[in-house]
């Protein structure tokens, strides 16, 4: 997770966040965006650090965007912008402590929820697991418990 | 994303706890357990509970003299709710925990019983079906595991100390329970930065109440002392030789801490249809005996011996000439682990290995080591709680032996038996062919230090009843069974491990 916050957090793509409420059937999002639905978040804890990748090659290193989106409710919905490219993987940390990184504990356990969109398996995301097409469909990802 | 560091933090205990279903033994449907059980009604507390039967209280009709210096609070876990959404666990290990408690007393023994209310617990319960992978048993689809206590089934032991009530796992946190009506308090975190840090299911608490455990991911061992009043005194890191899949239990001595280290492997990747073994012995691997100075775990030795798998050690001591005795049960395969928790939860027969008590002399100077093996079939060993860590002649185990055709074969003990390790002779009580004998432990009478000066407590299922029964032996005279007994108007689950808190 250490890539998700090796980055100045000063850099969140200040023109994606746009929260949505969750039941309401997500506008087709313009070009360059990305409706991302958030389940299993710890409501109104911390924050969302969001990073998406568009590449095997910088994923986990260089993306294509990050956003940070303060917890809301268990099913969130947000717009994620500054996309490009045909696929591309998110990877989510849920910030409960406002430190910043992803928790661990004193043996590198992570204590902070994570996520990844594909389908991440158990143990964390890769980009072969992680990538989505990028066509305007809605990209889900599940928060770990 | 560094997944390889997820993977390396989630490895050993945790992600060893994770493994697919079992190769050799496919599990079983709800429905072949049904039958299976309704022709062997010994299983039927395999059933398990569920949600709302998970939670019971009951006063016990009770029988034979139950003496009034005799109050307490006896607790028990165990692996209990093992089906959700038409889907059944395929290993015994795998079950949500439910903590048991007895409060006996005033002329009465009331019982509750309790499902611990794990994190894993919740969110299963809230989407009606089963949502991570358990030891045994691969379920798909699921959230994805954000640390080791998002599987922690706290279903192995449970202790009283310093006014809460522990269910322990092996690969996560401890979950606190209030004594007074076992609601579940949740995970205990002694210090931030070791939340969900292992804190396994065998702690060893001395007579001046200071509690030792361990913990182990991987090559990692932690090293738990926390004091009589429940404070973290003392946590300490260690690497291992081997990253071991199993490592269940520890003892300690006054100045040591002794630790098997079984020379298991999971093989998480493997998946049913491979048709390999989850669990084994690593070929070219000795069983190891890691003995420890509490004080500096720096300061250590390993001793190798013969592969042997090891859940339990009964206890140690330190000699005056420089040798570490450990008392423990050992199996020369890991086939319980593999098959025999898999096939018990199927209602199938599985020929079991015999478990044989075993004590080691290990000289700290030389690294040489005498063993000694003792003969018949036993598992949960136990001492008297005021020998921890100080030389006990006598080690309490449940029994089995040939007395019941038939029943070989689904590796359930059936007697109570006290060991003598000085003359190796045995005193032993068979329940009878219709009983499954659980864990006993020993209770001292008050006031009194001799090793037989006190009572054995411990829990049996009767068949013929389809009741569980709280039994209490007289130690000197374990031959003549129990001389009172609770009858609880329902059965629980078989569960593992427990223990007393006199009132």
């Amino acid at each position: 997770m250490q890539a998700l916050t090796a980055l100045p957090l000063t850099l969140f793509c200040t023109l994606a966040l746009a929260q949505t409420p969750p039941a309401a059937a997500p506008a087709p999002a313009p070009a360059g965006c990305a409706t991302v639905e958030i389940q299993n978040v710890r409501p109104q804890l911390g924050t969302l650090m969001v990073a998406a990748y568009g590449s095997a090659e910088s994923f986990g290193k260089q993306p294509l965007v990050r956003l940070r989106v303060p917890a809301g409710e268990a099913l969130m919905s947000v717009q994620l912008c500054g996309l490009s490219g045909n696929e591309v993987a998110l990877m989510l940390f849920q910030d409960l402590d406002g430190d910043g990184k992803m928790g661990r504990n004193l043996i590198g356990m992570p204590t902070e929820p994570w996520g990844a969109s594909g389908s991440p398996g158990m143990f964390g995301p890769e980009w072969g697991t992680g990538k989505v097409a990028l066509d305007g469909s809605v990209i889900a990802v599940k928060m770990s418990l | 994303m560094q997944r390889r560091h997820l993977l390396q933090a989630l490895s050993g205990a945790v992600l060893g706890s994770l493994g697919p279903a079992a190769a050799l033994a496919a599990g079983a449907r709800p429905q072949d357990f049904d039958a299976a059980a309704a022709r062997q009604p010994l299983l039927t507390p395999l059933k398990g509970v569920s949600d709302s039967t998970g939670d019971v209280d009951g006063q016990a009709l009770l029988r034979g003299r139950w003496p009034a210096e005799l109050r307490g609070r006896f607790y028990r876990n165990g692996p209990a709710l093992f089906e959700r959404g038409g889907e059944r666990y395929h290993h015994w290990f795998d079950g949500d925990g439910m903590v048991q408690q007895y409060r006996i007393g005033a002329g009465a023994v009331h019982h509750r019983g309790r499902l611990v209310r794990t994190t894993k617990l919740r969110a299963e319960q809230q989407a009606g079906r089963f949502l991570v992978p358990a030891l045994g048993t691969y379920i798909d689809g699921g959230p994805p595991i954000g640390g080791p206590d998002a599987v922690n089934t706290a279903n192995t032991n449970a202790v009283e100390h310093a006014g809460r009530v522990l269910a322990m796992w092996e690969g996560g946190s401890a979950y606190s329970l209030d004594p007074q009506d076992l609601s579940t308090q949740g995970p205990v975190t002694w210090r931030a930065d070791l939340a969900q840090v292992p804190f396994s299911a065998h702690p060893k608490i001395d007579s001046a109440g200071h509690l030792w455990n361990i913990g182990t991911a991987g090559r990692k061992l932690i090293v738990w002392h926390i004091g009589p009043q429940g404070q973290l005194v003392k946590v300490q890191l260690a690497e291992l030789p081997f990253a071991g899949g199993m490592v269940h239990d520890m003892a300690v001595t006054e100045r040591h801490l002794v630790v098997p280290l079984p020379p298991i492997t999971f093989d998480f990747t493997q998946r049913p249809a491979d048709g390999r073994r989850r669990f084994a012995m690593k070929p070219g691997e000795p069983l190891r005996v890691l003995v420890m100075e509490k004080a500096d775990i720096t300061r250590r030795r390993f001793f190798e011996l013969p592969a042997e798998m090891v859940f339990h050690v009964g206890n140690a001591h330190d000699t005056r000439d420089g040798q570490v005795v450990l008392s423990y049960v050992g199996a020369p395969d890991a086939g319980f682990l593999d098959e025999g928790a898999v096939a018990l939860l199927a209602g199938r027969p599985f020929n079991d290995a015999e478990a044989s008590a075993k004590l080691l002399r290990l000289d700290l100077a030389s690294g040489r080591v005498q063993t000694q093996t003792f003969r018949g079939d036993v598992e949960f060993p136990r001492v008297h709680p005021q020998r921890i860590g100080l030389p006990a002649r006598w080690l309490l185990t449940g029994a089995a032996w040939p007395a019941h055709p038939g029943r070989e074969h689904f590796a359930l003990l059936h007697g109570v038996q006290l060991l003598d390790t000085q003359t190796g002779r045995a005193r032993r009580f068979d329940y009878g062919a219709h009983t499954v004998a659980e864990e006993h432990v020993i209770v001292p009478k008050p006031g009194k230090t001799g090793e037989l000066d006190a009572w054995l407590l411990g829990t049996t299922f009767d068949a013929r009843r389809q009741a569980t029964v709280l039994n209490l032996l007289d130690a000197a005279h374990v031959e003549d069974g129990p001389i009172a007994q609770a009858v609880l108007p329902y059965a629980l689950p078989l569960g593992f491990h427990g223990n007393f808190t006199a009132a």
